[in-house]
């Protein structure tokens, strides 16, 4: 079995004749380690696909499995739990919280969880990410590349074992995209993570291990690079 | 309309949750200011009946006697009479009087009046049976003194008084140095047929036999002019230059009707004063609340609306058309809710004064709902002006907003509301758990609308416990004055009609036909002073008298009647049948009731009853027991000291149900023996004359006994001739409801306080919460679990519950205890514990805020992650 799965995965918005297939009969495996570029058109259902492994929205058929369990299946607290703990997510608009700080966001699924972080690993990210000395800093007074590293940062600080990032460098310019791309890549071998990332951008894709494209809410193509 | 206009009346449609909050909470304000207005009118009314049924509706009369001039006809004043602000004028003569029998003091004052001074008068509405007099041979008098005419009910019946005048009377000395009018010289029989009986308008058993009316109309000199004025200008100063016309002082010869003129805002500053003050203080309170919960709306509505007041400015707009935006919006909402605002008040005070009018509570004869407009342009007027005052905050914020702060959202670092980030605080927020980090930054963020939500539960649980702390502390006041245990039902002799044993053993028998009657006692109180030994003086006694009576009157004093080493203390002898005293609480050692006959010893009560307003209290004053002798004493009719040495068959623990309350002591005799403790040589009628026949009831059966004594008492003939009927039960019973009255209104008026309160925190949550549905929801995608994400949330509901209430609570407190320290001046009030109205406001704080939270906590977490996240986006 893989890592992670995905079997006759189908999300359906509304219904009768204005219903919209966003993902139809989708199946998917991806092996624990892999860097997975997920591309395709404007609706083609490629962060519909993302949002469910990352267990933010729920199919309307199918099943998706994250190293045997099957994530749908278990309560709202496991749920959240394996969010917290297995799963760190970048989103495309970065989405920190806006009153906390760099370091509050990045520490953020650790509190939750109860837990301290490790200072080294800590210490380790900051570096990575290029955030030292910004960390009593609020979201609003950093730049979007800088915002997009904290969005990384508190992706990783729960060392989960998937990353899943929904066009990380969507709103960045060529500079930081591509710095902040090498430094998802850098971090994930780093700790041997598995990295699913939703792209429009070719150039991104093909530093992946396997691009699947997407259209019409199906697999179209699985290319193993 | 113009565009400002269409376009917040747009808002005002599409924003409907906010829309129906704030007309709601408007329109209570407005219900509750007019509500005020209306039940004010309606007091107002009420005492203004009670004053002209009493007296009549004229507003002066003028003493036609008391000058040396003024002996004058209606002639003579006529040029004053015919002046037009003279509305009514008559003439009427109040200085005869008859005599209705030979007992002392059984006279009616005969009042005679010309038609105009008639007119004035209240009796045409008070007619209780037959008619109103037609000449001045035809008299009508009060009701309940008809039962006083030795022959039965006069109405319809011819009579011979003896009449005359006051000046003609007789003035003697009593034994007991009383001055009573006896008898008088030159009086006339005169025939009179009673025609009508009349009853004063606070209905009582107590008999006015003091009054007769009769018309005159050819009555052409008289004693007093009534007269009433048009009600124009001020009536003092009107008065003044209508006498000094006439060539007279006002002052020697004017007498206001003044009750009556200063309800109608004449001769004084009471209806500024008492209802202006009430209406303006309650007005105050109510709109102060409004105007926090109304300014707290529109701050949150201008919030929602950032990036429409962004691209307005974009667009050019001035400052004055986004004033004017936001002005249209209250202005939408003020107007919306007058007519429904004003409706309920209507409502509400037309059941509420109608429901308290049927109560029977004697302060509340006459109540009826008075509807006059000023309420309602007093409550439109009021709420109007809140409304914009309230909005001017909102005004001001909506002219900050910069297009750039517009898109790009409103940045917790800049701003007032900055959340503050230094050192110590990074140190804090390492040591708090998520929750409380997120709920100490969100505050921050948003300082003022979490200040303006604070205040506004913060007042309304000043006022909650304020005004439900007075209410306790009056209740618990008056509840004092419920007499428990006493006697239940009494019939006391009115003094005015001879009485004799037989009038009471006929009176008994009488009463003998209703079985839930449990017992009754003859009372004939007779006053003696008792000697005390000193070693039998009980010291906590002379304490409790120190707390109640001043310093520089000693107790058991009067030592001409003292023996060496003995103290006066004043006590009453009263009888007791066997039937009650089988019934008495006595102590160990008390003989039975054929003994303390056979042995001629008595019973002793040494349980003192102290009072002081409402206050009671009880204390032995001696420690004298079954055995001793007892030394009483009384001044005789010849002015000698009577002693009489008696032995103490029996002591009582507790003062006896059918003792007087205005009492010191007591020496219980068997009633056969009564008469021969009345002073020596002394008509023993007189006894019987002063004393009462007290009456005890099963508790189930009190309502009913109630009823139907009443009943009994008013054909007061027969065997209750010269008998009022007094109820304690029925005095109760009133301290009851108007205990209740006054509850309905206080927590009345503060439950709408808290509706108004709830709904601006329910405004206030689901405006925070809304802003924050995207935070949450990432919050749920980093991985916070449910139970965690609504423990948080409902936290800060609490949160402002617990800033609000207790800060509200110790100011209420404070404010309370300051108020009740300025009345303990006046009243015994007391201040009780206040840890029970705390504990229930800061608990009903804390379930208003959950439940005010609870719709959009469950809405916010049973959205779908994704979807919160895309729809902020």
């Amino acid at each position: 079995m893989s890592f992670i799965e995905t079997r006759s995965l189908t999300k359906i918005y509304g219904t009768g004749e204005t219903a919209v297939h966003a993902l139809r009969r989708v199946n998917v495996s991806i092996e624990k380690g892999e860097f997975v570029a997920v591309t395709g058109a404007s609706g083609s259902g490629k962060s519909t696909l993302l949002h469910m492994l990352g267990g933010i929205d729920r199919p309307t058929r199918g099943k998706v499995c994250i190293d045997g369990i099957e994530l749908f299946a278990s309560s709202d607290s496991t749920l959240a739990a394996m969010r917290r703990q297995m799963i760190g997510f970048v989103f495309q608009s970065y989405n920190l919280i806006p009153v906390l700080t760099v370091q509050e966001n990045i520490c953020l699924p650790l509190k939750m969880d109860q837990q301290k972080p490790d200072r080294n690993y800590y210490n380790e990210l900051i570096e990575l990410l290029g955030l030292g000395g910004k960390q009593t800093r609020l979201p609003g007074q950093l730049s979007g590349g800088q915002q997009q590293r904290v969005a990384i940062a508190r992706a990783l600080i729960a060392r989960p074992a998937i990353v899943l990032a929904d066009e990380p460098t969507g709103n960045l310019d060529s500079e930081n995209s591509a710095e902040v791309l090498r430094l998802l890549k850098e971090s994930v071998e780093h700790f041997e993570q598995t990295l699913v990332l939703i792209t429009h951008d070719n150039s991104v894709a093909e530093q992946a291990d396997r691009i699947i494209v997407m259209r019409d809410g199906q697999v179209a193509e699985d290319n193993n690079l | 309309m113009n565009s400002m206009a269409s376009l917040a009346f747009r808002y005002f449609k599409v924003q409907k949750r906010r829309t129906a909050i704030t007309v709601i909470s408007m329109l209570l304000a407005i219900a509750m200011v007019a509500s005020v207005g209306l039940l004010i009118s309606s007091l107002r009314n009420m005492l203004i009946a009670s004053k002209t049924g009493n007296n009549g509706v004229w507003h002066y009369r003028i003493s036609l006697s008391d000058a040396s001039s003024l002996t004058g006809t209606r002639a003579d004043w006529q040029t004053m009479l015919d002046s037009d602000k003279i509305a009514s004028s008559g003439l009427s003569d109040e200085q005869t009087y008859l005599r209705v029998s030979d007992t002392t003091n059984n006279y009616y004052n005969l009042k005679q009046f010309d038609a105009a001074a008639m007119a004035l008068m209240p009796y045409a509405g008070r007619i209780t049976a037959g008619r109103m007099p037609e000449n001045e041979r035809e008299i009508i008098i009060s009701n309940a003194s008809a039962a006083f005419w030795p022959d039965g009910d006069p109405l319809g019946k011819t009579i011979t008084l003896m009449t005359s005048r006051f000046s003609e009377m007789e003035i003697v000395q009593t034994v007991k140095g009383e001055e009573a009018s006896i008898s008088a010289i030159n009086a006339q029989p005169q025939e009179y047929t009673v025609v009508g009986t009349f009853e004063r308008f606070r209905a009582s058993n107590a008999p006015n036999i003091s009054e007769a009316a009769t018309l005159n109309p050819e009555l052409s000199t008289g004693v007093t002019l009534y007269v009433q004025l048009n009600n124009r200008g001020n009536f003092d100063r009107t008065m003044a230059q209508l006498l000094a016309s006439a060539g007279l002082e006002s002052e020697t010869v004017l007498e206001p009707h003044s009750g009556y003129l200063r309800l109608i805002g004449q001769g004084g500053d009471m209806v500024k004063y008492l209802f202006g003050g009430a209406f303006l203080l309650l007005t105050v309170i109510i709109l102060s609340v409004m105007m926090i919960v109304i300014k707290n709306s529109y701050m949150l509505s201008v919030v929602e609306k950032t990036e429409v007041f962004g691209i307005l400015r974009c667009l050019c707009a001035t400052k004055k058309q986004i004033y004017a935006f936001v002005f249209w919006e209250g202005l939408f909402t003020w107007a919306l809710s007058l007519l429904p605002g004003g409706l309920a008040a209507f409502a509400a005070m037309y059941v509420i004064v109608n429901q308290a009018a049927t109560l029977g509570i004697s302060a509340l004869d006459g109540l009826r709902f008075a509807v006059p407009a000023w309420p309602f342009l007093a409550a439109a007027s009021a709420t109007l002006l809140t409304m914009l005052l309230s909005i001017i905050g909102a005004c001001k914020k909506a002219c900050a907003i910069t297009p750039v702060e517009a898109f790009r959202g409103n940045d917790p670092y800049q701003g007032k509301n900055a959340v503050s980030i230094t050192k110590m605080e990074m140190k804090r927020g390492r040591r708090m758990s998520i929750r409380q980090l997120l709920s100490k930054r969100n505050r921050q963020k948003n300082a003022s609308r979490f200040r303006i939500t604070v205040s506004a539960i913060g007042v309304s649980v000043l006022l909650f416990v304020f005004f439900a702390g007075a209410a306790t502390a009056v209740t618990d006041f008056m509840g004092r004055y419920i007499n428990k245990g006493g006697m239940d039902f009494v019939f006391a002799s009115s003094h005015h009609v001879e009485k004799s044993a037989d009038s009471y053993a006929a009176l008994r028998a009488d009463l003998a036909q209703y079985t839930e009657i449990l017992t009754m006692q003859e009372v004939y109180p007779i006053e003696y002073m008792l000697n005390v030994p000193e070693d039998k003086v009980r010291a906590e006694y002379e304490a409790v008298w120190q707390q109640f009576y001043p310093v520089d009157i000693p107790f058991m004093s009067l030592p001409a009647f003292a023996e060496l080493g003995t103290r006066l203390k004043s006590i009453e002898v009263l009888p007791v049948n066997r039937e009650n005293y089988a019934l008495l609480d006595l102590a160990e050692g008390s003989v039975d009731y054929d003994s303390l006959l056979a042995s001629g010893s008595v019973i002793l009560c040494q349980s003192e009853v102290f009072r002081d307003n409402a206050i009671m209290q009880v204390t032995d004053f001696g420690s004298f027991v079954v055995g001793d002798t007892i030394s009483i004493a009384q001044e005789t009719v010849d002015g000698m000291q009577q002693i009489r040495n008696l032995s103490v068959g029996a002591v009582l623990n507790a003062t006896p149900w059918f003792a007087p309350e205005r009492t010191h002591g007591f020496v219980l005799v068997p009633i056969e023996t009564i008469d021969s403790y009345y002073e020596q040589g002394g008509n023993t009628n007189n006894l019987y004359t002063t004393g009462m026949l007290c009456i005890q009831v099963a508790e189930e059966n009190l309502p009913v006994m109630q009823e139907r004594l009443s009943e009994r008492a008013k054909s007061a003939f027969g065997a209750l001739t010269g008998f009022v009927f007094n109820s304690s039960f029925a005095n109760n019973q009133e301290i009851v409801k108007t205990v209740d009255v006054i509850n309905l209104f206080v927590y009345g008026f503060l439950v709408l306080i808290a509706i108004i309160c709830g709904l601006n925190i329910f405004n206030t949550i689901w405006a925070d919460l809304s802003s924050r549905r995207k935070e949450i929801a990432l919050l749920r995608a980093i991985g916070m679990g449910q139970r965690q994400l609504i423990s948080y949330l409902y936290s800060e509901c609490v949160q402002y519950a617990v800033f609000g209430a207790v800060p509200g609570c110790i100011l209420g407190f404070l404010g309370l205890y300051g108020v009740v320290q300025v009345m303990k001046s006046y009243l015994f009030i007391e201040l009780s514990s206040p840890v029970q109205i705390i504990s229930v406001t800061i608990a009903v704080t804390l379930l208003i805020a959950c439940l005010a939270g609870a719709t959009p906590i469950r809405r916010i977490t049973k959205a779908a992650i994704i979807d919160e996240i895309r729809a902020c986006d």
